[in-house]
């Protein structure tokens, strides 16, 4: 299979003062991209995402280490002009209107302009500005400039896109249509290098996973192979259970609450959440529910972040994970 | 010129066009080219010399304000409103950038001098006074100051922060405009200690006194084209140094 | 209830009060202050920088720094100085400087020197303020290859600076020849001009000036000259018939006699007696000088009807070119351009004006 985007041995060392302490921003990423994949770059803030995208793009360049973007450097007009790239929380030139700006796009791009009469309505159209279309970009919301990020990212047909915090400042339904384009420019054969600190939509969207923390990659492969098939706890809902076997219960729970009669656990994985689940049908109690909670990105994500870092990092890791990466 | 640096060359326009800056700008140059009419009726009389001088004079600083405000800083602005990244990630070059920039922001400002010129020859033939090739040759030298002004607006702008590329296009501004003085300071033969080192700087600093023909508007003198001409020429040089220096230092940027 | 409303709408009393206090404060203070404003200036130094300096200051923008200075002057002209040598020592630093920064600015020579002689009373600065202006423009004209008017006008002024300042004649006719010579030269300078060669008796040199233009390319121009030219041969022939009468003890016989018993140089002569006649009084006349004299008023007035017609619109009646003040009862204009008095027409004719503003003296 081709490979879209390779990255190799990638560094990239800042100096933020002239004589100031160097700051490692990359320190040896390597990563591929398979054509036609969606591929996913995660990572907390300040891990190198955003560096990565900008040596990729060419707007960086490297301190060492090699960038393949489309079978030439980034450097390369040539390989730039197949790929759509979609800057995190966008600005444009303010004072254009949607189809000026489009039409500005697609000449950068080397797209003709009876191509961009033609492209730009459906493109507006398909991210539902077309209302908005005659109106400057100045007075847009931030979902609104997304969106139109999106169409400006397409206006070349590129076979490439890569796009940064594609779904931030969106609201539910702009999640949901900027979610349906990725999917379908993906399922029309284009390769998606989607960075991104909601961590559930990545799941939802891509096929393969690349994690990076300070500067390296922590983990990587599909989300199968990262995610355990097996649940890692149960979730016991039981009433009418005997004091001892309750005690028994609260001795394994991680998690243990009462309400009236009804008790709640959480159990580890494993056999003993059935076990017991079977012990309190047999005692005479009921059993109300017994959940399998599975491993999601999400709790992987700040898994592998703690196993690099320590605990202290991950309640910020939560937090921020939980706020969706804005 | 390819249609990459015209696409860039026409949002640039278009851009800085709908600037509210630029408003104020202009509205500045205009306010001046009619403010000179009362500093004319101050006047014993040269009523129309007056309303040329300042008027011709505002629109040099129009020029330069225009630099200093909108040229200097609009690369930085590129940078921190990021639209820079959706424009070099396409398959323009930075060279093509940064010329595309440049032509914009020439287009814009001839746009602005144009504009007040019109203001200045309706006023002048309002109050009686004509217009002639002088005014023409004053108009093409302030539009040739223009070109090196935003070069050099351009070439800070990638250099520094744009405070500092406002501040280099002031200076640039003063001592293109001071350098004719070196000359008369030697030709006198009153520093002939200093004598080399000011021939050497008069030829090595800018000097915008040779695009200058705003004092040949009042005086009657006749236009000196071929020096208008030449000094095109030297317009030309120096807008090539400091574009290719943008150039040099945008190339290398990191964003 | 009211203060609640006030306090909600972000108008509490006190603040509203205090920016009331204060601008009223401020207007109170003013008129004292500005008096003392003015017992200050009366004796401020007035700075002007040295003209190196300001060149190089001046960016560039020499000429507009120049009236800058000059507008920045103008006002202080007719202030009041305690110290006369300080006002001298500035006035004359404001010219330096504003004719170094704009070498052509003739309204500083010119107004310069008229403010140095006239009210200031120092007349070899203002000669030598001229001088240089003089040398300026020559050089100016000697580069460019042009006439500039400024030259002729200030040579005229540096004439005229020493006529009255100095009582120097040969200085004055020095610089009222090159001046009379050049073609910008005006009329009435060179009516001064004539009238210093009659008064020398240099006939020949006085005609001379007078016909300069009387081939000039423009209509107008050439109406002029012959009218000036005819003017001073009934001057010439005017003074030769007094020095007749005076010697001979009556008036001659006729024009022939006059020619034979005057002291007059011969070419002058030649040009002349030819065109002098005596009416039926006794007086010398040159006739063609009537209808010369007719058209240049029929010209002043076709010139106010001009204006006339750029300030109202219409071409004036008749009537109006002999009104000056505004006459209530025929609902007329003031005329401040040219006003004629009825006996200024030959017996038996009337003025008419057409649709084109051609004025005609017709018979009655």
């Amino acid at each position: 299979m081709n490979s879209v985007v390779r990255a190799h041995d990638l560094h990239k060392t800042f100096r933020p003062q002239a004589f100031g302490k160097p700051v490692h921003a990359l320190r040896g990423v390597s990563f591929e991209v398979a054509e036609g994949e969606c591929f996913g770059y995660l990572g907390p803030n300040g891990a190198g995402k955003t560096t990565t995208m900008k040596v990729l793009t060419g707007l960086m360049t490297p301190t060492s280490g090699t960038v393949s973007l489309l079978g030439a450097p980034p450097s390369d007009a040539s390989a730039r002009s197949r790929l759509g790239y979609l800057p995190e929380n966008p600005y444009f030139y303010e004072h254009l209107t949607p189809m000026e700006a489009l039409s500005f796009y697609g000449t950068l791009s080397g797209v003709s302009p009876s191509d961009v009469r033609e492209r730009a309505p459906r493109l507006l159209d398909r991210v539902q500005l077309t209302d908005a279309k005659d109106r400057r970009i100045r007075g847009f919301s931030k979902g609104m400039r997304q969106r139109f990020g999106l169409a400006a990212a397409l206006i070349h047909e590129p076979s490439l896109l890569m796009l940064d915090e594609p779904l931030s400042g969106l609201d539910p339904a702009g999640r949901r249509l900027v979610k349906e384009i990725i999917l379908e420019e993906r399922e029309a054969g284009r390769t998606v290098f989607l960075c991104s600190h909601v961590l559930a939509d990545v799941q939802e969207l891509c096929d393969r996973v690349v994690i990076v923390h300070n500067g390296q990659i922590a983990r990587s492969g599909t989300i199968h192979e990262l995610l355990d098939g097996a649940p890692r706890s149960f979730e016991l809902i039981a009433a009418g259970i005997p004091d001892d076997l309750k005690d028994e219960i609260r001795a394994a729970a991680s998690l243990f609450r009462e309400a009236g009669e009804t008790v709640t656990a959480r159990l580890p994985g494993g056999d003993s959440a059935p076990d017991f689940a079977a012990r309190v049908h047999a005692a005479g109690g009921r059993v109300l529910a017994l959940v399998p909670e599975r491993e999601t990105l999400e709790s992987w994500f700040v898994r592998v972040i703690q196993s690099e870092n320590g605990p202290s990092d991950v309640a910020r890791q939560r937090a921020m994970a939980a706020g969706g990466g804005a | 010129m390819s249609t990459r640096i015209a696409a860039i060359a026409v949002a640039t326009f278009k851009e800085a066009l709908r600037d509210r800056l630029l408003v104020l700008v202009v509205v500045f140059a205009v306010a001046m080219v009619l403010f000179s009419r009362v500093l004319g009726w101050l006047s014993v009389e040269d009523e129309v010399k007056m309303v040329h001088d300042f008027s011709l004079t505002g629109m040099s600083f129009l020029s330069l304000f225009l630099a200093m405000l909108v040229g200097a800083s609009s690369l930085a602005r590129e940078v921190e409103r990021r639209t820079v990244y959706t424009v070099l990630t396409r398959t323009g070059t930075r060279t093509e950038f940064i010329l595309g920039k440049f032509v914009g922001l020439v287009g814009v400002f001839w746009l602005c001098l144009l504009g007040a010129g019109l203001v200045l020859a309706l006023w002048v033939l309002t109050w009686g006074g004509s217009i002639g090739e002088a005014l023409v040759a004053a108009m093409i030298g302030l539009m040739l100051e223009a070109i090196v002004l935003t070069a050099v607006a351009l070439f800070l702008g990638a250099l520094a922060a744009p405070a500092i590329a406002s501040v280099g296009t002031f200076a640039f501004y003063l001592i293109g405009h001071g350098t004719e003085a070196l000359r008369e300071l030697t030709d006198q033969g009153k520093n002939p200690d200093f004598a080399a080192v000011y021939s050497v700087l008069y030829r090595v600093l800018p000097n915008l006194e040779n695009v200058n023909f705003i004092n040949a508007t009042t005086s009657g003198r006749p236009v000196d084209w071929g020096a208008l001409g030449a000094g095109a020429l030297y317009v030309l040089c120096w807008t090539s140094v400091l574009l290719a220096g943008a150039i040099i230092l945008f190339r290398r940027r990191q964003f | 209830m009211a203060a609640k409303s006030a306090a909600s709408t972000g108008m509490s009393p006190l603040p509203m009060a205090v920016v009331g206090l204060g601008i009223v404060g401020a207007v109170l203070l003013q008129s004292p202050l500005g008096r003392s404003n003015a017992e200050r200036r009366r004796n401020d130094f007035r700075y002007t920088p040295d003209p190196d300096v300001t060149r190089v200051l001046s960016f560039g923008h020499r000429s507009t720094l120049a009236d800058a200075i000059w507008l920045r002057a103008l006002p202080d002209f007719s202030r009041e100085f305690d110290d006369l040598a300080l006002k001298e020592r500035w006035l004359n630093g404001v010219f330096d400087v504003v004719t170094d920064l704009e070498p052509s600015f003739y309204t500083a020579y010119s107004y310069g020197s008229t403010y140095l002689s006239l009210i200031n009373r120092q007349a070899d600065s203002a000669i030598s303020l001229l001088e240089r202006g003089v040398k300026t423009f020559e050089d100016l004209e000697a580069e460019d290859g042009q006439i500039y008017n400024g030259g002729t006008r200030l040579r005229i002024d540096l004439a005229m600076a020493y006529w009255m300042y100095k009582k120097d004649r040969a200085k004055t006719l020095e610089h009222l020849d090159i001046a009379v010579a050049r073609p910008d030269c005006d009329f009435l300078t060179r009516g001064m001009r004539v009238g210093l060669a009659l008064h020398d008796r240099d006939d020949l040199l006085a005609l001379t000036f007078s016909a300069k233009d009387v081939n000039h390319q423009n209509p107008d121009a050439r109406e002029k000259a012959r009218l000036d030219l005819e003017r001073t041969k009934l001057r010439i022939a005017q003074r030769c018939h007094r020095e007749f009468v005076e010697r001979e003890g009556r008036p001659p016989a006729s024009v022939e006699e006059l020619r034979a018993g005057s002291d007059i140089d011969e070419g002058a002569a030649q040009v002349v007696f030819p065109d002098v006649i005596y009416d039926d009084e006794g007086n010398v006349q040159v006739p063609a000088l009537a209808e010369l004299k007719l058209r240049e008023t029929v010209r002043g007035l076709e010139w106010a009807a001009y204006h006339h017609k750029q300030n109202f619109g219409t071409w004036p009646k008749v009537e109006w070119f002999f009104h000056r003040e505004k006459d209530a009862s025929k609902n007329l204009e003031q005329n401040a351009f040219m006003v004629i008095r009825p006996s200024d027409l030959p017996a038996g004719t009337h003025l008419e004006i057409d649709d084109d503003g051609v004025v005609t003296v017709v018979d009655d």
